[in-house]
Order: structure tokens, then sequence, then C-alpha cells
């Protein structure tokens, strides 16, 4: 069976340039099947990486900054459990768009989602993609972008997953999915709720106490977190290869604002913010002829409400519309390409309404493979948005792979891709109240990335290497200055550069299957021009690490799994002046039992975060968990 | 023999006197005038994340230290932001936020007592009478921060340092200043100048045509106070009112154009008083904000058509040497990085600029 699954594997491997997969090797990544196919197809020479199925479940309580932190090298700005924000790449929370479907779902009036409110029990999986794709994703992809999956099984019966999570601190998690369909059509029901108290203890050195300057034992107040959601899925298939599917996603999603330390230790008021949204993504596929369409619509509601101050609420309704015609004329060419529209009204307490009402985005994009000598494949990429009262830079990008060598175990692979890229400012930017600057122009970057993968696969060992460079330029950088009135500015420009690492090993050991991955990431990443009187230029930019890295290793034994996984976070600046926080390095375990009983799927799981007992910092003066524990029971029951 | 006692006695006493008396003349001064004297720049750091800091600028030397205070206090760093200072009998008040406290500390800046935090919340400005410090404090504001129910007056016992009583006063206390035996509250969420007589504690208002925000005494004992447009409290009167003290009335609008809603410093006089120097600030056609320090002339009434600076990007405060009369203006783009002191003679040009801390506020000079 092995054997039969290695030459399985192989002959995608080699027939991907011939076959009309999307790429060399990139329907296979060792110990999973990636989902990320249909976005690299058009995008050869991304780097694109897949969470799999069993880290997505040992980080399911919570948000997608558990995700990241612990199996990424990405490096995400977060306290506690309030607020945690993405620097894929050493770029802003802003330049990394979250997909789900056809929505982007980062907010409009802030540029980004905040990641602790992403629920990873949603999801079936979870793509990153490393670098640019604009010209793919639209504004705001400049550091890289996020794909949520969610698979269609079309499901013939019903089944019903539950878990069932308790963990330190009042942490609690309780989802279920439930999948019922014929085979044609499929309802998929996923719905959860996660709350923490998050009243940990803490060594608190901030006392302000001249008198005694003791750290004093404190413990955390004011950082409750409590976020539910569902998703429905009504999917229906009309042939196997015509189908439209629809999801509805609503999420709550509220939290104390965490204190600092100093403030912590005699808090007097507490602030809190309440999230609500509701996407709604449709869409319909033809792919019975040569020349397929796909047609999607959708809805999105976001609300912020700060302190239940109703009156200053933060909001925006879009509407969205994308149709797109894709045709193959052969396994090695082909071409899609699409217009999207988008309808957005904001409902912002600081916005006047004779500045806004409603603004429309138009994209048009193009794209393209084309695959030679077995060996070569490359990919095009082309996109205009068209933004009422603001321009948009035209944006490219252009990608190869290259086969380098192959044989019957291993395969070597370079690749390459250049990308423009850009960024339409938020509608805080250019609106809010007397403050925001229409004069703003969209952020503008250029990336340059080289990738060298490797594959071996034997009868017991499967290995994947790559090492990826790249090298960012982004013009008109935006922040927030006050310049007398706050404002947002085309401050700066940022080179961004770094070295990437990324292996995944599979391998047998009697009846024991190991799965070993291993992550670094340099990253240099500093203004080169600043036109801030005082703005830094050619120093490390705050609250991004040069160094990051992670390990994670599993082990399975018949209904056994335990696992280990460690992530390195080096050390950043916090301010201009060169405060630096400490890097850390934090180590979780967890061990896993499967239980099947009259064919039906049970999982118990024990885990220890933070197993060291680590004090450290990841956002200067906030106070992060010590060691806690998480008791988990799923289970998988086929009820029809 | 009893005469030589009795002259040994007196003669005894009297030298024990006088070298007593000598031994009091040779105590060093505890705060020796070479390591006071300076400049002390107050950096109010990021809101709710540190970085608050004090910059020492010796002018007689050209020699700035920035995190003053984390020097004179080994292992200290300030972690409220500091949202004002006040020197007061060899004493520096500042009005921490978040946490919120008084932090006293000597003129070498440092400090040995521990912050008072008791029955403070939010405190904002101070002015001293006597052995109390007056503070205003804006205390738990309403959910929009738009009236400030329940801000107060904090009187503050300099001696046993505690808070000995509140007096109410919801709108947002501001600036604060003493004359005629009352207190005068700057109200920032009200229109109105709160006055307080600090025998009975009644509370009268003067009504503006803005919310204002600090005061400037004259020689006659009357006030200067700032009118100020606020997101919260819209106007466009702004400008300097004067408050005769006497009859407490606003006799007189001085118009003056985006006048600053920072806080801390944004007016000061000149050495002799002839001259108020105001920070603006104000957004052009193109969406281009600039600041620039207008000056008032005390002896006219006018505001002068001239700026005596202009096209200042983040102005936060301005101070004036009392030394030699040169106008210090400070500037904090950003929150977590630099900010900038600029160093103005009289006549408006520029002679020198340092690099301070995050927000720098105002200044204070101790001799």
């Amino acid at each position: 069976m092995r054997r039969f699954i290695l030459s399985g594997l192989l002959v995608l491997l080699f027939g991907g340039l011939d076959a009309q997969q999307p790429s060399v090797a990139d329907t296979i990544l060792l110990h999973e099947v990636t989902s990320y196919a249909p976005y690299k197809k058009y995008q050869a020479g991304a780097k694109m990486e897949s969470i799999s199925a069993e880290q997505m479940q040992f980080a399911q309580a919570g948000g997608l900054d558990n995700l990241l932190m612990r199996f990424t090298p990405i490096y995400v700005k977060s306290n506690a459990g309030g607020l945690s924000t993405i620097r894929l790449r050493g770029t802003s929370p802003n330049h990394t768009s979250v997909n789900f479907g056809g929505i982007n779902v980062n907010s409009l009036t802030l540029g980004h989602s905040n990641m602790a409110s992403v629920p990873s029990y949603l999801f079936d999986g979870l793509d990153l993609q490393y670098g640019s794709s604009s010209a793919v994703n639209g504004s705001g992809s400049i550091g890289g972008a996020i794909y949520l999956g969610l698979q269609n099984n079309w499901t013939d019966g019903l089944k019903l997953k539950t878990t069932i999570t308790q963990g330190s601190f009042g942490e609690q998690l309780y989802g279920a999915k439930i999948f019922a369909g014929n085979g044609k059509f499929e309802s998929v029901t996923r719905l959860f709720y996660f709350s923490k108290r998050n009243d940990f203890p803490f060594e608190n050195p901030y006392t302000g106490d001249v008198e005694n300057r003791d750290p004093v034992k404190d413990r955390q107040k004011g950082a409750a977190v409590e976020n539910r959601g569902l998703i429905q899925e009504l999917n229906y298939r009309f042939e196997p290869d015509e189908f439209i599917t629809s999801a509805i996603w609503l999420e709550q999603d509220w939290h104390e604002v965490q204190p600092n330390m100093p403030t912590n230790l005699n808090l007097k008021t507490l602030e809190e913010l309440d999230n609500q949204h509701v996407r709604i993504w449709s869409e319909y596929q033809n792919n019975k002829r040569s020349l397929n369409y796909r047609a999607g619509v959708g809805y999105v509601h976001d609300v912020q409400v700060y302190d239940s101050i109703t009156e200053q609420r933060i909001g925006t309704d879009r509407l969205i519309s994308e149709l797109e015609l894709k045709q193959d004329f052969n396994p090695g060419l082909g071409y899609k390409a699409g217009v999207k529209y988008r309808y957005i009204v904001p409902d912002v307490y600081a916005y006047s309404e004779e500045v806004i009402d409603s603004e429309q985005h138009l994209d048009a994009y193009f794209s393209a493979f084309f695959t030679a000598w077995q060996r070569l494949k490359l990919t095009l990429n082309l996109r205009q948005s068209f933004v009422t009262n603001f321009s948009v830079p035209f944006t490219p990008s252009l990608g190869a792979e290259y086969r380098l060598f192959t044989n019957e175990t291993s395969i070597l692979k370079l690749s390459s891709a250049i990308a423009k890229s850009f960024r339409v400012p938020t509608f805080n930017d250019r609106y809010w109240g007397t403050q925001g600057n229409p004069n703003l122009k969209a952020e503008d970057g250029m990336s340059y990335e080289a990738g060298l993968s490797y594959i071996y696969c034997d009868a017991g060992f499967q290995s994947e290497l790559k090492l990826n460079a790249f090298y960012m330029d982004v013009k008109n950088w935006i922040e927030w200055r006050n310049f007398g009135v706050w404002q947002a500015r085309n401050l700066m420009e940022v080179v961004s550069k770094g070295i990437e690492l990324q292996s995944n090993t599979d391998w047998q050991l009697g009846a024991t299957d190991l799965n070993f991955k291993l992550n670094y990431n340099f990253n240099p990443v500093e203004a080169v021009e600043n036109i801030s009187e005082t703005g830094i230029t050619h120093r490390q930019l705050i609250y991004v690490p040069k160094h990051m890295g992670n390990a994670f290793l599993m082990a399975t034994r018949k209904q056994w799994q335990i696992y280990i996984d460690g992530t390195y976070t080096g050390s950043r600046f916090s301010d201009d002046f060169g405060h630096e926080l400490d890097s850390y390095f934090l180590t979780n375990c967890g061990l896993l039992r499967s239980i099947n009983y009259n064919s039906q799927q049970f999982k118990l799981s024990f885990s220890v975060q933070n197993l060291f007992d680590v004090d450290y910092q990841n956002q200067r003066y906030y106070a992060m968990p010590g060691r806690s524990f998480r008791i988990s029971i799923s289970s998988n029951l086929n009820i029809l | 023999m009893k005469k030589f006692l009795k002259y040994f006695t007196v003669l005894f006493f009297a030298l024990a006197v006088l070298s007593s008396c000598n031994k009091d003349d040779d105590e060093p001064d505890p705060f020796p005038s070479n390591l006071v004297k300076g400049a002390y720049i107050i950096n109010y750091g990021n809101y709710g994340d540190g970085g608050a800091s004090i910059s020492k600028y010796d002018y007689g030397t050209d020699a700035l230290t920035n995190f003053y205070y984390q020097q004179q206090n080994p292992g200290l760093e300030l972690l409220s932001n500091i949202q004002y200072a006040y020197e007061y009998d060899d004493q520096i008040f500042m009005m921490g936020n978040n946490p919120d406290q008084i932090i006293t500390v000597d003129p070498l800046f440092e400090q040995t007592k521990n912050g008072v935090t008791d029955q403070i919340t939010k405190p904002r400005a101070c002015v001293a009478s006597g052995d109390y410090l007056y503070v205003s404090c804006w205390g738990e504001p309403d959910a929009g921060w738009s009236i400030m129910p329940n801000s107060y007056i904090a009187k503050y016992n300099i001696k046993t340092q505690t808070v000995e009583e509140t007096i109410s006063l919801p709108g947002g206390p501001e600036g604060v200043e003493i004359a005629n035996g009352k207190l005068y509250a700057a109200l920032n969420y009200k229109d109105s100048v709160a006055v307080i007589d600090l025998d009975d504690q009644a509370i009268s208002y003067i009504v503006t045509p803005a919310v204002s925000s600090y005061f400037l005494k004259d020689n006659s004992g009357n006030l200067y106070v700032s009118l100020v447009n606020t997101y919260s409290s819209p106007s466009e009167d702004t400008g300097l009112g004067y408050i005769n003290t006497s009859t407490d009335e606003l006799t007189t609008v001085y118009s003056l154009p985006n006048v600053s809603y920072e806080y801390a410093s944004i007016m000061v006089t000149d050495v002799d008083q002839s001259k108020i120097y105001v920070i603006t600030s104000e957004t052009d056609e193109n969406w281009n904000v600039t600041g620039a320090v207008s000056v008032f002339d005390v002896a006219t009434k006018t505001f002068e058509s001239e700026k005596l600076v202009s096209g200042l990007s983040g102005p936060r405060g301005v101070a004036v040497n009392p030394n030699d009369g040169n106008i210090y203006v400070f500037t904090g783009e950003s929150v977590t990085g630099a900010g900038l002191m600029k160093i103005y003679d009289p006549s408006g040009e520029l002679i020198d600029q340092k690099t301070v801390g995050a927000s720098p506020n105002m200044a204070i000079f101790l001799d």
C-alpha cells in the first residue's frame, strides 16, 4: 500500500507539468494533501504553505494567532488574547489579505483583521501565501495572503463532529460541525463558542513602588474574551462539474482591552470591544465545457462598538460580485479572466456624509500559465483596479518554476517570481473626521523572490526542503502621525528582505510514524526613506523580529499521538529609541488518544502550553500567560 | 573663680551658638545649581503604553540628557504617561496617567516616595497654594468622553501626601490657576470656566464661547484663557479670553483661529510678560497640516499679523527660557519615536534643535 501511495505521489510529481495539475509537486506536501493548488496554478514561483489538519486541531481553541505563532515563522504582535496583528515578511498588518471565498475579510476601516478573532475551529484548512499577491488577490496583499478553507465533501448521509475543550484560566471551547446531504445537496453547519477569563497569574515588575522594587505576584484583570460564530454552508451539485456553493458566516467577537502591567496593578476601569460580522459568499461554477465559468456574489456587514457606545459605531456594508472565465487549451496552457465589483457603504460616526457616502471598486484581472519542455512553468497575472476618486497602479506579476533535476526518489526545483503590489488606503486613512487625508496615494510595492525546493521520497522516508529568498520594496508606506492633528500620510519607503528555510519530513520507525517540521526566517526590514522629521531609517522596524523559527515533532503509533513544538521569537524593537523586547522560546506539547467505538471515532487530548513557564513579553508592558493546560474531547460520528 | 565660670559659661554658649550657625551655613546645598540648572522636558510617551521620559537640557553647556529620570533613578522607569509637571517648593509634581498617580521628585528628579494614587483618577494639571496642591482630575469619563460628568478637583496636602478632599466639577477641568483667593479651572468639555471659592468651595461659572484649556496670569492678577476647538466640543470662536478676576467676567475675546487643542503648554508668556506665544495648527486646502507660533502683544491687545514661527510639524508645546528669553517649541509626530525641541530667539530665528523623548509636552526650568 505504501509503495502504491509513494508511486502515486511520484506520478503526480512528475506528471505535474503534463497533467492538469497546478505545478510540479504542488499537489504533494508530505503528511497532507495541500489545498492551495487552485491558487498556485496561476502563481508559479509563489511560496505557499498549508497548515496541516493535525496542527489545526492542536490550536483550534482560539484564533489564528495561536496557529500562526506556533506553526509558522510568521510574527504576530499580540497581547494575551485581545488584539493580534500579523507582520508577514516584515510588513504591516494591513499588508496581509485574509480571504474567505471571494471576500477579503479585512476591515475596510482599519485595514486589517484581528487574528485573535478569526476562529481556527471553523475552518478545515488554512493556506498561507508568503509575498506579494496583489495581482491575484487585489488591494492589500503586499506581504502575503491567508486563505481560510472550507472543504466540500459532498456528504452523503449525516455526520456530526463535536469538540469540547477546557483549559486553564477559564478557557472553554464548544464546537460542532454537522454535515448532512445526499451526495448532491449538502448542508454543513459549523458553530462554536469560545471564552476565556484570562485571569492568569504573573510576576509584575512594573509596580512603580520605589520603596520596594521587587516584583509582586499579580493576576491579569480585564482581559476576558468571548467569541461565538456560525458558518452555514448550503451546496448543491447539479453534475460533477457544475455546482453551487454558499456560505454564511456569522461572528460575534467580544473582548476586554487588556491593561498593561503597570495599569493592571491598580486597575480602575475596564474597556471592551465588540465586533459583529456577517459574511456571505455564494458561488456558481460550471466546468462542463472547455470554457469554464464561475460567478459569485457576496455581502459583508462589519460593525465595531467600543465600550458599548453605540453612537460611536464603526461599520461598513459591502456588496461583492465576481465573474470569471477560465479555459485550459491543453494541460500546459491556460488562462482565466474576470472582473470583481464591490459597492461599499461606510457607517462610521466620524465620517462626514458630505465627503463619503459610498465607494465603488472594480477589478479586472487576467491570469495565464504556460509550461514548456515538461520542466518549465511560467505564469502571468495582470490586474487593474478602479476605485471611486482614487488612482490605483496597474499590477502585474510574473512567476516561473523550473525543474532542475529529477530521479525516481527526488526532485529539485527552482522558482522565481516578480510581483508588483498595492494597497488602497483604508477608509479611516482617507475619511476619518477632519483628519483623514484624501490626498493619500496607494502604497506601491515591488517584490522579487527566488526559491529552491527539494523533495525526497522513498518507502520509509519522505522529506521536503524549501529555501526562499526575497526582496520587497514598498513605497508610499502609510502611517498615522501627529502633524498638529493626527493624519495618515505616505511616510516611508520600506525594504524588507529575507531568507526562509522550511522543511517537512515524514519517516517511519517500525510501527511509529514521525513527522517533523522546521521553519526559520531571517528578515531584516527597515525604512530606507522617511519623510517624518524624526523618522528613523536603516534600522529594523519596531515589532518585527529579525529571527524567527519553530519546530514541530509528532509521533503516531496505533491509536496514540504525541507531539512537541517550540517557537523562537527573536528580539524586537518596541520603539524608535532602541528599547528591545527580549527574545523568547516557547514550548508546547500534547498527547492524543483515538478511540474507535461502534465504528465511531473519539479523540481525547491533553496539552500543555508554555511548558517551561517562560516569562516573556510579546508587546511591551503586557503580561503573557505562563504554563497552562488544556483537555479536549472530540467525536466524529457517522449517524446515517 | 565664680566670675570666671560665669564668663566662661557665656563664652561657651556664644561659641556653641556661633559654631552651630557656621555648621548650618556649611551644610551643602542638596540641590546645587550646577546640577539642577536646566530645562526639563516632559515627554508624555504613548497613551496607555508607557514610554514617558524626562529630557534634561543644560542650556549653559548645551548638554542634553534623554531618559534623565531613568538615569537618576536606576532600575526605575516612568510607567505613567506624564500629562503635566509643576515645580513648587523644591519639589516637582508630575501628573501621571495610566496608571493614574501624582509622582513627586526632588529637583534632581530623584524619586524616594511612591506615587499617590488614592482619589487620583486621570489627573490633568495642578496649581499650588500654601501646603496644598489643587489637581484637576477627569475622574471616570462618560461612555462617549463627551461631558466628563465625574471630573473633580483634588485638594492634595503636600506635606502628608494625601488627598484631603475632592470638589466635584463636571466638565473636564484642565488648566488651573489661583487668583484673588479663588481657584479657576478651565473646562475642556463645557463652554465655561469654573471659579471655586477656596474658603467655602462655592462654584460659579464664567461662560466662554468655546471650551478652554489653560490660563496665564498677568501682572494685575487677571487671567488669559485659551479657547479651543475640540472634537467633542467644536467651536469656531477660538483664541484668548481675558478674565477679570475681580469681577469674574470674561471681558474680551481675542480671536485666533486654530488654537492648538494639545495639552500642557500650548501658550506661554515671554520673560517680561509683554507677549504671549500661542501654538496653532491648521489644515490647508491641500490637507497639509502645519503648526505655528502666534504672538499676542499684551500692550496693544492684538495678535501680530506675522507668526513668530510657522511650518511646524506636530507642535505640542511651547516654553520660554526665563534666563535668556529664548522660545522652546516642542514637536512630536510619533508616539513611539523621538520628539524635537526647537529653540528660537525672540525674533523667531531658529538657534538650535535637539532630539528629545516621545511626545514632548512641556518644559519646566529649574535653577
